[in-house]
């Protein structure tokens, strides 16, 4: 059966396109993760001076501990590496000294810092994320 | 020609073969989705390169089809870019072709994403970020692309369907087709066959510590690292993608100009791409491909038929442990090994943590290729011990730690031999050169450092040098030493392979540091009593006191440091933070340890902290030593501020751990002597607390072009050697000598550098005007920690009567009176050294004026510090007073007890006429 483009066009869009886009629509609703905001437990135990998680980056320095988000204010890789005390996205190469501060681009902007309570009971950090 | 080559080449057209492509990529898709789990996406495939061969075949299909896909599609772009190309294509039919382009790459890199490896983790973050910064609708499609941040649902539909069936349509819609040539479908086929026989995709290892994006988007990479505001490419993408749409509006020679501009962008961006790929390393830093080794290359297709050990094809998921997210092959041939510190069991961190190679291999040959033997020397513990998830910090600190760097060695031997100007400049062993005195310390020093390979396996002992981490953490049971030796005695078959792997432990015991430290200080051999003598070994045979070490030298048993004989460990005094360095760079060791006797023996103790106060590692070490003290304080380091973990005040006391043994040890509090004269405040507790140190007199080094020599930092046997020719031992009581930059701190030195150094026998005696200026001499005392510890103080005598302790050397020190005038005379033992006249032994000359000597604003020393000299004439002479009195007086004496609680000058008043005190 020959079918010309104008129907095939008509026909793909309004048995397929249409209703899958629209089934895709509604679905994402139920997908929708933006307003999810996460809760993060880590020990309160850290092993060093910087310490890498999923989500948070977590910095001891002395009695003092600051939490920042790990993603990398460029494009959101998770940062997951330091060097002589720098700490460094994979993806592009941006640095961030251990306030949080851009050090090297491409990333300007400060890292985010989290919020935390402590957990005596537990011994651990509550982060959201 | 040309055209031939391009007709064998491109064997139909290239719409053809990207439709063909297309198709294989569809239905090896379908057989992939069987395997493929997208709830465990990653392990899935972790688990199909493990257990299921044909599942592979299928996804390196999908893979090379995919791959032929895009760059034909790509290619057919440009064909039909073409002016009259273009105008044979519809309007509608025109926006759609260019608007499919987005699809095409959105295929492409759903398909990278859904593996769900380290890259796809962070690709997918970051085209997140991108379509979130579109106006308004960003977020509204990150949640219609993305979904939930940990599922890869959506994702997977969008690439099995959604794009799949807008590419079906738009294939259809431009071509009116569905299928290519038969014999083109067949080429195809076979091609990507025989590709998905030999070259693998890469699936990240989580071993591999660079990141790339798929090969087509790593020039994107590039240029993005250029990109404050990266959402900016959007608006490069729908420039690029309107032009396109409008070359359709465009006359002959526009369009012509266009594609040569297109063309352009499309070589610069290869080009990014090329540097992208292979000359970006670790941390975006630049890199050169032949520098990298396998495991750091970017390039991570795996070359060669993917063999399966026969042994393991009915693998399931139960037989392969999950271990931090990742699943090994590696235990299945290596199973019940064990001897591990439970941190470093491979049920807690695999096999590949440290030994690198391909985890995902059952066969021998893949599974070994790239593995590292040796894991923790200095060369690979950036992938191995010093990895983001174990110990980045440490390794970073270790770089610097003067045990790597050997800082004070190389720069003293360079001042020596004049080819520095200060013996405290910062150096680094692994960037000698080949200066006479780089090459002294090839031939003779370069050995000791952390940096050193560790190159064979087994057990460290006395021959041991460097090995990086393993050179302290590696430990040995003795069942474990006698399988290993076995297993080389065995050629390394298969069938003696041993059971019991070395522990990797914080067990570190004096063994581990006897093999660098029983050379030169020698405080290894000097801590348990034994002293190098140049006695061979038929000399010592039915002798008892002596010891023979695996190196052949002969030691003499003097007496042991009092803390060995309670069973102490070196680590019981010294941190983890003096071993492995505290991140700053040292010149010499005196810097770098920082720990002081007054931190253990003092009669305050007021300077502690509490568990709670510890410091992350300091906490961490403790409880690895099931420390159970977290409710009693602890002492703190005078100068380091950190807490000395094994010990404890109970009651009152201070105790310390012994941090192997387990013994509780009383710590002491100093003599009142040593607390409450005021006299003696500025000795430090080893100036009179050393019970011996060893000494040599002098030595004669010379450069023989004749011998084959070795150098220790190539390993290699090179031409020619410096030779050390040395004279006789001793082991007696420490000269003393001033630290300038403690608060005038008397400490014990030893002869450092009493040398002659033939530099002419090394450069061309024409290089020299004389053969006396090609001769350096140098007579320089080092101070020293000797760790001879005696409970018992050396006396007052053998300090304040004794030539070697004031610096004249060994011999005779006699106080006389001549017609009521007192005077010191000293008769050396031995004889002066033709090129100061000094004796041999001696650090200066009997009552000399060593201002003069010690000079550092102008260069000159008399040790191999800046900041370390021998008593002026001024102390000299206050020294040989006090002796003066003891020539008479004994040292418990009421009259030298009372002396010490006033001025001496003030006491030297009220002496009785019978005293004569020496004129100068």
């Amino acid at each position: 059966m020959k079918i010309s483009r104008k129907d095939f066009i008509k026909k793909f869009w309004s048995v397929i396109l249409i209703p899958y886009a629209l089934y895709v629509i509604l679905m994402a609703k139920k997908h929708s993760r933006v307003s999810l905001s996460k809760e993060v437990r880590i020990s309160n135990n850290l092993n060093g001076e910087i310490n890498f998680f999923e989500d948070v980056i977590c910095i001891k320095s002395g009695e003092d501990v600051t939490v920042f988000s790990s993603k990398c204010t460029h494009l959101g890789c998770q940062i997951n590496k330091a060097q002589d005390g720098v700490l460094i996205c994979p993806c592009h190469g941006s640095k961030f000294d251990l306030q949080g501060k851009a050090l090297k681009g491409p990333a300007n902007k400060k890292l985010i810092k989290l919020e935390f309570d402590e957990d005596k009971a537990t011994n651990e950090y509550i982060i959201k994320v | 020609m040309f055209s031939k080559i391009k007709s064998v080449i491109f064997y139909d057209t290239y719409g053809n073969i990207a439709l063909a492509s297309f198709l294989i990529c569809a239905v090896s898709g379908v057989f992939l989705a069987i395997p493929y789990d997208v709830q465990t996406a990653y392990d899935s495939i972790n688990l199909m390169l493990i257990t299921n061969l044909p599942a592979v075949v299928f996804r390196n299909m999908h893979y090379w089809s995919a791959q032929f896909f895009l760059v034909f599609t790509l290619l057919h772009t440009w064909d039909h870019m073409k002016l009259e190309s273009i105008l044979k294509t519809k309007k509608g039919v025109w926006l759609r072709l260019v608007i499919s382009l987005l699809f095409v790459f959105f295929v492409m890199l759903s398909g990278f994403i859904i593996k769900a490896d380290a890259d796809s983790l962070q690709a997918r973050r970051i085209l997140e970020t991108l379509i979130m910064q579109i106006p308004l609708l960003g977020e509204f499609f990150v949640n219609i692309l993305f979904g939930k941040k940990e599922s890869f649902q959506l994702m997977y539909v969008h690439h099995i369907a959604t794009a799949t069936i807008f590419l079906v349509y738009i294939i259809y819609e431009h071509s009116r087709r569905l299928w290519s040539k038969t014999p083109t479908f067949l080429i195809t086929l076979i091609l990507v066959t025989v590709l998905s026989f030999f070259v693998h995709p890469p699936l990240h290892d989580n071993i591999n510590p660079v990141l790339k994006g798929p090969w087509y988007f790593v020039g994107l990479q590039e240029i993005l690292h250029w990109m404050s505001q990266p959402g900016w490419i959007w608006i490069l993408v729908i420039s690029l993608l309107i032009i396109l749409y409008l070359m359709k509006n465009l006359g002959e020679r526009s369009n012509r100009l266009l594609r040569k501009g297109i063309l352009m962008l499309t070589f610069g961006y290869a080009v990014l791409t090329i540097i992208g790929f292979y000359f970006r390393g670790e941390n975006w830093e630049w890199t050169v491909p032949w520098e990298k080794n396998k495991t750091e290359s970017t390039v991570s297709l795996e070359m060669g038929f993917r063999k399966v050990n026969a042994q393991f094809r009915d693998l399931t998921a139960n037989d392969i442990p999950l271990v931090q997210g990742k699943r090994e092959a590696c235990m299945n041939c290596h199973e019940n090994v064990g001897g591990f510190a439970p941190a470093h069991d491979p049920s807690a961190i695999g096999c590949t943590s440290c030994h690198l190679g391909d985890p995902f291999s059952t066969d021998k040959k893949t599974a070994h290729e790239n593995m590292v033997l040796i894991p923790g020397n200095l060369s690979n513990a950036r992938l191995s011990c010093g990895t983001t998830e174990c110990h980045p910090e440490i390794t970073d600190r270790i770089n610097k730690s003067l045990m790597t760097t050997n800082s004070g060695i190389v720069s003293v031997d360079r001042f020596v031999f004049g080819e520095s100007h200060s013996p405290d400049v910062l150096a680094h062993i692994k960037e000698i050169g080949h200066s006479a005195a780089d090459k002294h310390l090839r031939n003779l020093c370069a050995k000791c450092h952390l940096g050193n390979e560790k190159t064979e396996t087994g057990p460290i002992d006395q021959l041991s040098r460097g090995g990086g981490c393993t050179a302290c953490h590696l430990n040995n049971t003795k069942v474990g030493t006698k399988q290993h030796f076995q297993y080389l005695a065995e050629n390394k078959k298969e069938e003696y392979l041993p059971a019991i792997h070395p522990s990797l432990d914080i067990k570190v015991s004096n063994d581990h540091c006897f093999g660098c430290h029983s050379r030169s200080g020698r405080i290894s051999t000097n801590y348990e009593g034994w002293h190098e003598t140049l006695l061979e070994e038929t000399d010592i045979a039915g002798k008892e006191g002596y010891r023979q070490l695996q190196d052949k030298r002969v030691f003499e048993f003097i007496s042991a440091d009092v803390h060995h004989a309670a069973g102490m460990v070196c680590i019981d005094c010294h941190s983890s933070y003096e071993l492995m360095g505290d991140g700053n760079l040292y010149a010499h060791k005196e810097q770098s340890v920082k720990v002081r006797c007054e931190d253990c023996h003092s009669n305050e103790h007021s300077h502690t902290n509490a568990f709670d106060e510890l410091d992350s590692e300091s906490r961490k070490i403790f409880e690895l030593r099931n420390f159970t003290h977290n409710d009693k304080r602890m002492l703190k380091g005078i100068d380091s501020e950190l807490a000395l973990i094994n010990t404890f005040i109970e009651n009152g006391i201070p105790q310390m751990i012994g941090k192997n043994s387990g013994n509780v040890h009383p710590l002491n509090p100093p003599s009142d002597i040593c607390t409450k004269e005021h006299v003696h405040a500025s000795l430090t507790c080893s100036s009179c607390h050393t019970a011996w140190a060893p000494q040599c007199i002098g030595c004669h080094n010379e450069f023989d072009r004749e011998s084959r020599g070795f150098d220790q930092l190539e390993k290699m046997e090179v031409q020619g050697e410096w030779v050390e020719y040395v004279a006789q031992f001793y082991a007696d009581l420490p000269t003393l000598g001033v630290r300038e930059s403690d608060d005038k701190k008397i400490e014990p030195a030893i002869p450092g550098m009493i040398m002659t150094i033939d530099k002419g026998s090394y450069y061309s005696s024409d290089d020299f005007k004389s053969s006396d200026e090609s001769v350096i001499f140098h007579r320089l005392y080092a101070p020293t920690s000797p760790h001879t510890t005696s409970i018992q103080g050396r006396n007052c005598v053998s300090c304040h009567n004794d030539p070697l302790a004031i610096g004249y050397g060994r011999g005779r020190l006699e106080y006389m009176i001549t017609n009521g005038k007192g005077s010191w005379k000293f008769t050396p033992q031995f004889e002066a050294n033709k090129n100061d006249g000094l004796p041999e032994d001696a650090w200066i000359g009997f009552l000399m004026e060593t201002k003069n000597l010690h000079k550092p604003a102008m260069g000159h020393y008399a040790s191999t510090r800046t900041d370390f000299r021998p008593f002026s004439l001024e102390e000299q002479k206050r020294i040989l007073t006090v002796g003066t009195c003891l020539t008479c007086h004994d040292e418990n004496s009421q009259v030298m007890i009372n002396s010490m609680n006033e001025a001496f000058e003030n006491y030297l008043l009220k002496i009785s006429e019978q005293c004569i005190l020496p004129e100068w």
